[in-house]
């Protein structure tokens, strides 16, 4: 009887670990919504607010009346974003796609000067009026294309830690400067506060 | 137990099933808690590290998950000392975001809680001065960069993860941080911000310079030279050095089972200023920076400090009451034996048996207190800033014969640097006192490599 109850109890026992034990659904590398949030997280800029801040800032300046009541397509030099938060962190992630964004959507309603490829532009220029590449003359202009807008970006932060656990509340905001008066003459804004508890053996 | 069984007159399986249950209870306590990763970090497999930082690549390897930040941060170290920034900022950068995961109710922080095992087995984030000195180098990287936005953003990070501190008064109490973002303002041309960003600095020294002092007599701290304010930082300000003093504060588990975390300087006989000279003219002597002592020593309570006091008075009463039983239950067992009473002495034994389990638990709970630690870190910083002459110029840091002890003798360090125009920048240096050159195990002794684990 002793023997039954105890072969009872251990093969109970193995089930239960067995079950309690069981490993929960892992991964290595998979593919993600870069919309969602993920299972990884962190109270810093992620993906999905990446992804949030260029389809609201896409809209709002696409319908702005810069945009909207322009005769001519406007150039826009994009400006590097200003990081003004605690996290470190690429800023071109949102400046790429916000204007790879404003580019696939616009239709033609704006256009970009590519002042990052500044450099290459005066070589290849050089090289046309010096008969070392071939060029259609129709082509030509006295001097690259001047900005009529800048669209400057920044991200504001504001965080908080106690013994309960920490927040960051972020203030991103981009701006259409006129070039020439130095009016704002569009600026939107996307905010986003995220709350994390950490256990108390980290505290 | 010697009870029966009402059914079939055999004694019940009471104490065997107890333990069985106490094992079970035991696994899924602790387990069936997933084991950290091993390996190393997904984000830096693909770095190639210098033969000299090889043993530290087989370190974060064999560790793995639970000393990622730890070794990472050895690497880090490793690497800005051999003047590899590209690794030590690849190291840093992982080190950070791995710092930042929140690790909500894990199951590796539910398996630290318990009983059954120390609090050294969950995954390192390191202590605030810790994590707020990765931060500093990698702050101090993206100076050197010049890009001043994401130093400032590091900087700001120094100050936030000191605010973890239970003391209130001493939170996001560094004066270096300060001091760096008003050199970031004054980089992105805001002298509002700058000015602000000094004066925070300059209050935070005044308060360090009223708060140190007691900690000199009565935890023998390390005795600094303290000057009446911070060096005087402009637009025209080109040169900027950071030197490194003295070693890291130790941490010491004490309290009568190891609940306590201590901190102790590990700063030996104390710092005096270093000495800057550009191309071998004159000679800045360097300016207090910051002191890592006094952030690790001031942070006051730790939130699972109640739990490991908790677990310490469990095991302290399972010990006292295991040794009472089996003293209690020899004697009964003894008198039994001796006067003839199977009865006594069979009761005497169950005690002592009961006794014995209970000690026996007792010495199963795990209340000792974590005391991994960055060896590498210095004791304090120290500033000095300047306006050089334009141009490729060589650096020479001189350090102090105590400084240059720890480090075999060696007191000055030299490093070639491209100094800006006044206004158009400022060359930032990361100084180490240099190594001492002796073969350990084939690879070459470096302190600042030191990990504790």
């Amino acid at each position: 009887m002793l023997a039954i109850r105890t072969t009872a109890f251990a093969l109970i026992c193995s089930i239960l670990l067995a079950t309690g034990c069981a490993k929960k659904e892992s991964f290595n590398i998979r593919d993600v919504d870069p919309g969602q949030a993920g299972t990884v997280r962190s109270l810093g800029p992620e993906s999905q607010d990446v992804v949030r801040l260029a389809d609201l800032m896409v809209r709002s300046l696409l319908e702005s009346h810069v945009i909207s009541s322009s005769e001519h397509p406007p150039t826009i030099a994009m400006l590097p974003m200003e990081n003004n938060t605690r996290f470190a962190f690429s800023q071109e992630i949102f400046t790429t796609k916000l204007k790879a964004e404003l580019n696939k959507q616009a239709n033609g309603r704006l256009r970009f000067v590519a002042r990052d490829l500044m450099d290459d532009i005066q070589a290849e220029r050089q090289a046309k009026r010096a008969g070392e590449v071939d060029y259609d003359p129709e082509q030509r202009t006295l001097t690259v294309a001047g900005a009529d807008y800048f669209l400057a970006g920044r991200v504001d932060g504001l965080g908080n830690a106690s013994r309960l656990g920490q927040s960051e509340y972020a203030v991103y905001a981009f701006k259409l400067v006129n070039s020439e008066t130095g009016i704002e003459e569009w600026e939107d804004l996307f905010d986003v506060k995220k709350e994390g508890r950490d256990d108390v053996v980290y505290r | 137990m010697n009870r029966t069984d009402s059914h079939n007159g055999r004694p019940r399986p009471t104490a065997a099933a107890g333990l069985l249950l106490l094992a079970f209870a035991a696994l899924m306590a602790g387990g069936c808690a997933r084991s950290p990763r091993s390996g190393v970090p997904p984000g830096f497999q693909s770095v190639e590290l210098s033969e000299r930082l090889r043993p530290l690549q087989r370190k974060l390897n064999a560790e793995g998950e639970r000393n990622w930040v730890l070794n990472l941060n050895a690497i880090a170290m490793g690497a800005l000392r051999d003047g590899d920034r590209e690794t030590a900022k690849r190291a840093l950068d992982e080190s950070v975001m791995l710092i930042e995961v929140i690790y909500g109710d894990s199951e590796q922080a539910r398996r630290a809680r318990s009983i059954w095992f120390r609090e050294e087995s969950k995954v390192f984030k390191g202590d605030p001065y810790e994590r707020s000195m990765t931060y500093m180098y990698r702050g101090i990287l993206y100076l050197q960069d010049r890009d001043w936005d994401n130093a400032r953003a590091c900087f700001r990070s120094v100050l936030f993860h000191d605010s973890l501190a239970a003391d209130q008064q001493n939170r996001g109490d560094w004066v270096l941080p300060h001091y760096l973002i008003g050199v970031c303002e004054v980089q992105m041309k805001r002298p509002t911000f700058a000015r602000e960003a000094f004066v925070r600095a300059e209050a935070a020294y005044s308060e360090f310079v009223a708060a140190y002092s007691p900690l000199e007599d009565s935890h023998r701290a390390p005795r600094l030279e303290l000057r009446d304010s911070l060096p005087p930082f402009d637009e025209e300000t080109n040169l900027l050095v950071v030197t490194q003093h003295g070693r890291a504060p130790r941490k010491k588990a004490t309290g009568s089972h190891g609940e306590l975390l201590a901190y102790i300087p590990g700063g030996g006989a104390g710092m005096s200023p270093a000495t800057v000279a550009v191309d071998g003219n004159g000679g800045t002597r360097t300016s207090f920076g910051d002191s890592v002592y006094f952030q690790a020593a001031t942070r006051g309570g730790r939130g699972v400090d109640g739990i490991l006091g908790q677990q310490a008075k469990l095991r302290g009463g399972a010990e006292a009451a295991g040794s009472v039983a089996v003293l209690g239950g020899a004697v009964v067992a003894a008198h039994g034996v001796s006067s003839g009473s199977d009865s006594t002495a069979l009761a005497g034994a169950g005690v002592l048996a009961a006794g014995a389990l209970m000690y026996g638990f007792s010495t199963m709970v795990q209340p000792q207190a974590d005391t991994r630690e960055w060896a590498a870190l210095p004791d304090s910083l120290g500033i000095a800033v300047s306006t050089a002459k334009p141009g490729v110029r060589e650096i020479e840091v001189s350090y102090s014969a105590e400084d240059a002890n720890r480090f075999g003798g060696n007191t000055r360090a030299r490093e070639l640097v491209e100094v800006p125009e006044p206004g158009a920048g400022v060359a930032v240096i990361l100084a180490f006192p240099p190594p001492a050159v002796s073969l350990v195990g084939g690879i070459e002794h470096d302190p600042t490599m030191e990990v504790s684990s």
